[in-house]
């Protein structure tokens, strides 16, 4: 259903068929699986039992409700996307009923972006955005379109505002960039330069400078990152003094009744229309099992934290399905 | 079920915890989508209510939005805090152009970065305030200057010598209570001139948090009042409640008053003064209550009755045009565009709100004006 950020490999290996509902019922992901190990972990302890566990947990990691081995994940999710990749707008309308296109719209109303590119463009500032893991571009032509872009591209000269499309996934990408293409013409992608596209994994942003974006977002895309705090350090590496994280992602809702009847839905009827529309059940029961696997808020807010951000917080959206959490890096 | 469940759930809680950002989207999707924001935790005092302005740090923002639960953060100690407190400042410099908007915060928080001339600062730190903080700011920043402002009142009348009081009762023969609302009001002036406050006032009592904090803050204001007037009148529950109606009754009152100096205005805030006196049975001047007990629903729906309905008659006998449009824009305000929304001086209509963000939404009442 969603998009990956993670490292890109050209030959990805088959994947077998996931887990049941049933399984999501009894089983609670055990917290090491859930993160790979910090350097601490290992820096300080010579018993060798202990270290055969980090070891362990070093290697394994989850994938839906599997553990897999950590260099097995990234090319196991790029599978996923490859292979929905054709149906992935549709199904996300099936599978949401359409609310996730008000969850964007919320998400994108969250950073402001309209307020801030005004006050950019009367002061003669910039505003970088990297939109990460955003590869079909829903975020960023949201965030185009409230910034004005289009209609500051009727000017000449480079625009002061620019979105920076990030994704590991090529094929995310083409497809983003051709759509850019058919909404704004050229302008935006090779005039004002307010909209650009690149590969990148999350987790390493090696092309990007320190300090260098004001805003980052990543929209349903860090569940399937393989190390989710080395992507959250990343992006405050790249952020500037001040600048905000923010991320969209599936959550966990607070009531046990309400979770119940959400897992109810969710990993019966949302593997059945992956079956039905896109012929891919087993893709479509790793998204739903992902989203499970991934933090709770509070968990997210805590990693956050951890991470180096200030003020982490989270905004629940229909009563916690997804979640918005937002961060900023300390001023230096 | 699902999503049945989740309306009735989000229903209770849409309009409890709107976050500043999607206003527009939150008001259209509300009953399907609930919102649930952990916020920054504040200093509260023990009654859970935040701490009354004097025990506050003029550089504190005295955020006030949402719920506040714990959180790690504390917005008091770090850098993020300081700058919080230099865009609020400065984006109340911007509220005059802008509103009481995002447009004002981020413009704010542009000068801030000027000001400071460091590139390296993202603009984004704005996102760490909303329309609601700055709105609760500047009504601390009132409160805190109201103290200041008497305070200072206080000690050069005591200072002046029996000679020279004589001639200030001559000159200016004030009850202290009513000086201190007169004070307080004046504050409000450059936002009357810019048409700002009706904005401002409909942010404040936007959702029952920020309907909250701007009671908890009048509150406040009328304790400091009381504090410094010259004879610390113990005034009980009732009589302060009273004279906040007089206050917002006056307040309403100025809104539309385009006399010079705003004289009937005063003239105005002075009949209520001795409306309250008479019901508080107080003798003018001396701040001594006589009727500490007087704690009757009776006595206090009449004086907060008689105060507002003193207000909203002086708002339909000076402009009639305008009284009416109060409802349609505050109404407007409140569950739409809470922070653009205006009511011209001489023209307002329910289908003719302008949203008030552009100066040509003013050109009319300037040409009405002229002519």
């Amino acid at each position: 259903m969603q998009r990956v950020a993670g490292k890109i490999l050209v030959n990805s290996r088959p994947w077998r068929p996931l887990g049941t509902c049933s399984r999501l019922l009894q089983l609670e992901p055990p917290r090491s699986s859930f993160s790979t190990a910090t350097p601490s972990d290992s820096s300080s302890n010579n018993n060798d039992t202990q270290q055969q566990q980090q070891q362990s947990q070093q290697q394994s990691t989850h994938f839906g409700f599997q553990d897999v081995r950590l260099e097995d994940k990234e090319h196991m999710v790029r599978g996923v996307f490859d292979s929905v990749a054709e149906s992935y707008d549709v199904m996300n309308d099936l599978m949401s009923a359409g609310i996730h296109r008000v969850w964007k719209d919320t998400f994108v109303a969250c950073t402001r972006v309209e307020s801030l590119a005004k006050a950019i463009r009367c002061n003669a500032e910039e505003l970088t955005i990297l939109d990460v893991a955003g590869g079909t571009g829903d975020i960023a032509f949201r965030m185009v379109d409230a910034m004005g872009c289009e209609e500051r591209a009727k000017s000449s000269g480079r625009d002061p505002v620019s979105v920076t499309v990030c994704d590991i996934n090529t094929e995310m990408l083409r497809v983003g960039q051709r759509r850019a293409r058919e909404r704004y013409g050229a302008a935006l992608l090779d005039e004002t330069q307010a909209l650009s596209f690149q590969e990148g994994n999350a987790q390493s942003l090696t092309q990007l400078e320190d300090n260098s974006f004001d805003l980052y977002t990543i929209a349903f895309g860090l569940r399937n990152v393989t190390d989710v705090d080395a992507a959250l350090r990343e992006a405050r590496r790249v952020l500037k003094p001040g600048g905000r994280f923010m991320c969209l992602e599936f959550s966990h809702l607070p009531h046990p009744v309400l979770q119940s009847l959400y897992d109810v839905y969710s990993f019966n009827v949302i593997p059945t229309l992956g079956e039905a529309v896109a012929n891919d059940r087993a893709s479509y029961q790793y998204l739903v099992e992902s989203i499970r696997k991934f933090s709770d808020q509070e968990t997210l807010v805590k990693r956050m934290t951890e991470a180096g951000m200030e003020g982490a917080r989270y905004t629940n959206l229909t009563g916690g399905i997804v979640a918005i959490h937002e961060g900023w890096k300390p001023l230096e | 079920m699902q999503r049945l469940l989740t309306v009735a759930t989000s229903r209770r809680v849409a309009h409890r915890r709107l976050h500043d950002g999607d206003r527009l989207l939150a008001v259209r999707a509300s009953a399907l989508f609930q919102r649930e924001r952990v916020v920054y935790p504040t200093r509260v005092g023990n009654n859970g209510i935040r701490l009354f302005s004097s025990n506050v740090h003029p550089n504190s923002t005295g955020t006030s939005s949402g719920n506040y639960q714990s959180n790690q953060w504390d917005p008091n100690t770090t850098a993020l805090s300081n700058i919080r407190t230099a865009i609020l400042k400065s984006s109340l410099q911007e509220v005059h152009h802008h509103g009481w908007t995002e447009d004002a915060l981020a413009a704010g928080t542009a000068a801030v970065k000027q000001q400071h001339g460091d590139k390296k600062i993202s603009m984004s730190v704005v996102g760490l305030l909303s329309v609601d903080d700055l709105i609760a700011f500047c009504m601390d920043q009132w409160n805190i200057q109201l103290k200041q402002d008497l305070f200072e009142l206080r000690h050069q009348k005591q200072s002046t010598s029996e000679k020279d009081e004589e001639k200030e009762n001559i000159t200016s023969n004030k009850d202290p209570l009513e000086r201190g609302i007169q004070t307080r009001l004046q504050y409000l002036i450059p936002y009357l001139q810019s048409q700002r406050w009706h904005e401002g006032m409909a942010l404040g009592i936007r959702g029952p948090t920020n309907a909250l904090q701007t009671q908890r803050q009048l509150q406040e204001m009328i304790e400091i009042i009381i504090a410094t007037s010259n004879n610390h009148p113990e005034l009980g529950t009732t009589e302060k409640m009273a004279l906040g109606a007089v206050y917002v009754a006056t307040e309403l009152h100025l809104l539309t008053d385009t006399s010079p100096q705003y004289r009937d205005t005063w003239a105005f805030l002075s009949q209520r003064m001795n409306d309250w006196r008479r019901l508080t049975l107080l003798p003018a001047g001396t701040g001594t209550s006589n009727s500490s007990s007087s704690s009757d629903t009776l006595f206090v729906a009449t004086a907060v009755a008689s105060s507002l309905a003193g207000g909203l008659v002086s708002l339909i006998t000076t402009n009639p045009s305008q009284a009416f449009g109060l409802p349609a824009a505050v109404w407007s305000s409140l569950f739409h565009n809470p922070q653009a929304n205006s009511w011209g001086t001489n023209e307002v209509s329910l289908g003719a709100i302008k949203d008030g963000t552009h100066p040509s939404d003013y050109e009319s009442q300037k040409r009405g004006s002229k002519s």
